[in-house]
């Protein structure tokens, strides 16, 4: 899946914040190429949330740069969308209102918009479901159509922060793997931030791992695993392996501190 | 459904059958003559004085409600662009918050020979004493919805390139409905109260001016078929913010 051209989508330069004259994460380096999935792992608290609000532009940091396809877009919003670990659906708009915000926000007809959401309601698992409203949902159905407005907002890139951490075990499993093969098909960049080990391993081909604080990038591992990420997967001797070298990244860097 | 339709009418059995009761327990105490006749008129009095009198109380609720309406609606038009700008700007909300506050502890019934005085007798200083008595739970409960909401929606729609219009009137205003409606809901039934507290001091028309004139005529039966008139009035009004709410709100018929 890793396509990895030559030049990042998405990039965030040396960059540093703080808050309320307290460091939170310092001298970050993180790197987004077209069609992968990368997921920012670390403990709560080390300032994922924070690089993840700079990275979409909500906030602007101390030092640094973010760059979008190489154009300096730091501290700008508008530009990269983040979905949260809420679904932040708006409950008095139908599914299909809901996902069509970044286009109608973008000036896109009504009636457009509308076309262009339910044409991609199917590949969203949520056929069926364009005049519901939030309420009449599934928690995986929230989520789906919370990323479904995000995909619309930018098909490029998504910025997700613990988008499943609500979900329960089950239905969390299932939303990996159709996520998985979503990106796979449009070929959607990913930046994702998760504190479980085993999603990070499901879903990404890379993983940053944030530890320490202020929080800085500690390592990065690679996933290149090609097979496809079920069940099995999680009792390989490779996901063991990289299981095993997070956890000593981490408990490393709890050692230190 | 048919269980949730039997659920629905044995809940409003429970209030109608207290009401009953009530009438009951009234009546029996009118028989008894353990409160004389010219003080406490017996429920089938009040019944005869209601029925008797109904054209000239319909034609008195006409004026009555005409004032409300009109005091509702500047309220609701005031307190709409006040929690506006309240909600818009930090400042305004500090300064004006304690004023509103301050507001609601006058008295209406201090109020009104003022506004009358100011005023004149004609509708103007009903409108006005409406106005004063509905506009603090309007714009309070506008200014609560519009501050209420989840700051990460905002951060969503602002990461999505929303200006601040768009967000006002995508987000907030659609989300602030529940508290404007229930804000409404108090503000209909002071609505009626204020107008017969102004009609009480000033005026010919009314259902004040017709409980004072029934008043001093020592005609009880009639003071109490005028109350029966102003709450049915407040419950008619409730009934129809409600259905307003409801066709509004479709997405909270699911709940």
């Amino acid at each position: 899946m890793t396509t990895c051209p030559n030049k990042p989508i998405l990039q965030g330069i040396d960059i540093s914040q703080s808050f309320q004259g307290q460091p939170v994460i310092s001298e970050i380096n993180v790197e987004l190429y077209p069609g992968e999935t990368v997921c920012i792992l670390g403990k709560s608290g080390v300032g994922k949330t924070t690089l993840f609000n700079i990275l979409s532009g909500l906030e602007r940091p101390e030092t640094g740069r973010v760059l979008l396809a190489g154009e300096d877009i730091t501290g700008q919003s508008g530009k990269v969308a983040y979905m949260q670990q809420k679904d932040l659906l708006l409950p008095f708009r139908t599914v299909a209102d809901n996902a069509a915000v970044p286009l109608r926000l973008r000036g896109v007809g009504k009636k457009e918009a509308r076309k262009q959401v339910e044409a991609l309601l199917p590949e969203f698992d949520l056929a069926g479901t364009a005049e519901k409203y939030p309420a009449q949902l599934s928690g995986g159905m929230r989520q789906r159509a919370a990323l479904l407005r995000s995909y619309l907002f930018n098909d490029q890139i998504m910025l997700m922060d613990e988008p499943f951490s609500a979900l329960d075990a089950l239905t969390k499993n299932e939303m990996h793997r159709w996520f998985r093969r979503l990106v796979v098909s449009r070929g959607t960049a990913s930046f994702m931030v998760t504190h479980d080990i085993d999603e990070g391993l499901k879903l990404a081909d890379r993983i940053y791992i944030l530890t320490g604080q202020p929080g800085r990038i500690c390592r990065q591992i690679i996933v290149d695993y090609t097979g496809e990420r079920d069940e099995s997967f999680t009792i390989s001797p490779a996901f063991v392996e990289w299981k095993t070298q997070i956890l000593a990244a981490l408990r490393r860097e709890n050692g230190k501190n | 459904m048919k269980k949730k339709t039997l659920a629905s009418i044995i809940d409003k059995l429970y209030p109608l059958s207290f009401i009953v009761l009530f009438i009951l327990l009234w009546q029996i105490l009118c028989w008894l003559q353990v409160v004389p006749g010219f003080m406490l008129p017996s429920p089938g009095k009040v019944v005869v004085a209601l029925f008797s009198d109904i054209p000239l109380l319909l034609s008195h609720a006409k004026v009555s409600l005409q004032e409300s309406l009109y005091g509702l609606a500047a309220a609701v038009t005031t307190a709409f662009f006040l929690a506006l700008l309240m909600d818009g700007c930090r400042f305004l909300r500090r300064s004006l918050y304690p004023l509103l506050v301050l507001s609601q502890t006058v008295p209406p019934v201090a109020i009104a020979p003022l506004l009358v005085l100011w005023l004149g007798y004609g509708i103007l200083p009903k409108a006005a004493l409406i106005f004063i008595t509905c506009f603090f739970p309007l714009a309070i409960g506008l200014l609560t919805g519009l501050q209420g909401v989840d700051d990460d929606i905002i951060r969503l729609y602002r990461s999505m390139g929303a200006n601040k219009r768009q967000i006002l009137f995508q987000v907030k205003l659609p989300a602030a409905l529940d508290s404007f409606f229930a804000g409404l809901r108090i503000a209909v039934a002071y609505a009626i109260v204020g107008a017969v507290i102004a009609e009480w001091l000033g005026g010919n028309q009314g259902l004040g001016v017709y409980m004072t004139r029934a008043r001093n005529a020592f005609s009880y039966d009639k003071m109490f078929a005028v109350i029966i008139v102003v709450s049915l009035l407040s419950l008619l009004l409730i009934k129809a913010v409600d259905i307003l709410q409801k066709r509004s709100m479709p997405w909270k018929r699911l709940k």
